[in-house]
């Protein structure tokens, strides 16, 4: 497991500047962050999963700047722009994704709320690059252009249902949009105190017997393990049931003096050699444009060798039985019924 | 060649002494011969071993940086469970989705298929029920450095000859000696090159004689 620091003195060392006469810790620092981005975006090693969870709308702030004016310990729900469906007619255009929101907080929405909004659109992940594969209540769902949405319900940013597909390409980079509205809540469990503490007493969550009366759940059964290990303790009690979940490729942590690379140590030293090219490419003394490109070309094939690793176990050959390959492809379009537009007598 | 005599090799054409180095200290060509080890290792991938993986209730995706208890994972090779003595078959989420249940995810039994997801991730099909059972997992990795002067990479002499290429272009990039350095990379390429074609060849499928257009790899 490598460090930023060491990697850091590292590149000092092979540019020959240890006394960082000319590159400074820093400025390489800024490299490797800038390079295991690049690697990660490229190569999409890394993958992630994430809940837009079906939960009833809780609005607390109307425009985006208010948000500013949290204070530590106050509970950020989302923007809102009107209060009931039938607002919907009078508000502008933009703030119709807000949706109507009818409370301000989590637990007058568990307890006091008769008529329940949801939202489509949600906020993707801001480490997400790429989306993979996408479920609902473990169901994969479609990814769909919103041409066919418009095409095959006008509706659609209307209609409440189940989620049966999504759209990505209308409402703005980072934004995901349910198709249809749920219009239940997601399977969830109950936690007593939303704001405090962590949790202690998993009974309901799970009839199974507690083991003693001191110390924190560590593992609850129907939820997955927190590692391969015994050890560690739930974090956030996930539920699939009705509820969309993103599979998807995401960015590395944001390194830091404490926080390790993501990535095993050989792959470490292929950002190593990103910042070695763009320190040798930079304008002013110790520039080495062709030593740089050098480093270049391993950075790029670095990259080529994890895409490839990644891609290996779906590309592999097989042999089969027979001369009948695996019937395995893409998803069949949809299409129009076959008498679709034709007069019916 | 061990670590000592490719170490005094190096000195050698760097032109150091090879009992008291002056420039260059044992530890740096070291560490520059280790980097050349660790880069014919990455680019041919001949180090394979296998690790253990045992099964938990309701994790279906191991994460291989961890759960192969060391960080040398390169890539994923074969996965079997010797509870059932069946092969896991390599299988892809969309595989799963459009051609068996579609809530595949709930599924519980005995694993039967492996998935991967990104480069560090290795997913099960179907979900194993309750804590038991293991599956033996194949991989490429990087080999363990070599740290004494005896150590010896265990591939033919014949590709030592690289790692030193190496060292000597990773220390004289370390001079700015860029011509020289670039030099020699370009011979290393070569041994790299020869390295992965021996490495790959291990095993090669010959072509059969046969009255029918197929392959045994299907329609070509």
């Amino acid at each position: 497991m490598k460090f930023l620091s060491s990697v850091a003195s590292d590149v000092l060392k092979r540019l020959g500047d240890t006394s960082e006469k000319i590159w400074s810790t820093t400025e390489v620092r800024n490299y490797l962050q800038e390079g295991y981005d690049q690697l990660a975006m490229q190569s999409l090693c890394f993958w992630s999963q994430a809940y837009l969870d079906d939960k009833l709308t809780t609005g607390n702030f109307t425009s985006d700047f208010e948000s500013d004016w949290f204070d530590g310990g106050d509970v950020r729900y989302r923007r809102f722009a009107y209060t009931c469906l039938l607002d919907a007619d009078w508000v502008a255009e933009g703030d119709l994704d807000y949706g109507p929101t009818n409370h301000t907080a989590g637990w007058e929405g568990l307890t006091y709320i008769t008529e329940a909004y949801y939202v489509a659109l949600e906020d993707l992940p801001d480490d997400l690059y790429e989306i993979e594969r996408s479920t609902w209540n473990y169901a994969r769902i479609e990814p769909l252009r919103s041409v066919e949405l418009e095409l095959n319900d006008s509706r659609y940013q209307l209609n409440n249902g189940e989620v049966l597909g999504y759209a990505q390409d209308k409402d703005g980079l980072g934004k995901f949009r349910k198709w249809r509205i749920p219009s239940a809540a997601a399977d969830t469990y109950m936690i007593t105190d939303p704001c405090r503490g962590i949790l202690r007493n998993p009974s309901d969550i799970s009839t199974e017997t507690v083991h003693g009366s001191w110390g924190i759940p560590r593992r609850i059964p129907t939820q997955p393990a927190v590692a391969e290990t015994w050890w560690g303790l739930p974090r956030r009690p996930f539920k699939d049931g009705h509820n969309t979940k993103v599979e998807y490729f995401s960015r590395g942590k944001t390194l830091n003096t404490d926080q390790p690379f993501d990535l095993p140590d050989r792959y470490v030293k292929y950002v190593r050699h990103y910042a070695l090219w763009k320190a040798l490419e930079r304008n002013g003394p110790g520039q080495d444009i062709k030593l740089g490109q050098h480093w270049k070309g391993r950075f790029d094939d670095g990259v080529a060798r994890m895409i490839r690793r990644r891609q290996s176990l779906t590309s592999n050959r097989q042999r089969v039985l027979g001369d009948t390959l695996l019937p395995f492809g893409p998803p069949p379009r949809p299409k129009y019924p076959w008498n679709y537009g034709q007069v019916v007598r | 060649m061990n670590l000592g005599q490719m170490r005094s090799a190096v000195l050698t054409r760097l032109g150091e002494d090879t009992v008291a180095p002056i420039y260059w200290s044992d530890d740096d060509v070291n560490e520059a011969i280790n980097d050349g080890y660790e880069e014919l290792s990455d680019a041919s991938e001949w180090y394979e071993r296998s690790a253990n993986i045992p099964f938990l209730s309701n994790l279906r995706y191991f994460d291989l940086r961890t759960a192969l208890g060391d960080d040398t994972f390169l890539s994923p090779r074969r996965a079997f469970n010797p509870n059932t003595n069946w092969w896991l078959k390599p299988s892809d989420p969309r595989d799963l989705d459009f051609h068996t249940y579609r809530r595949w995810e709930i599924n519980l039994g005995t694993p039967q298929r492996i998935i991967q997801r990104g480069l560090f991730y290795i997913g099960i099909f179907p979900l194993q029920n309750g804590d038991a059972g293991l599956m033996k997992f194949w991989y490429s990795a990087m080999p363990p450095a070599l740290i004494t002067d005896a150590d010896e990479p265990p591939f033919p002499q014949e590709f030592h000859q690289g790692i030193i290429e190496y060292a000597l272009f990773d220390l004289m990039g370390q001079e700015s000696q860029t011509s020289k350095a670039l030099v020699h990379w370009e011979q290393y390429q070569k041994i790299e090159n020869d390295f992965i074609q021996y490495v790959n060849k291990r095993i090669s499928t010959d072509r059969l004689d046969s009255l029918h257009e197929i392959s045994v790899l299907g329609r070509q």
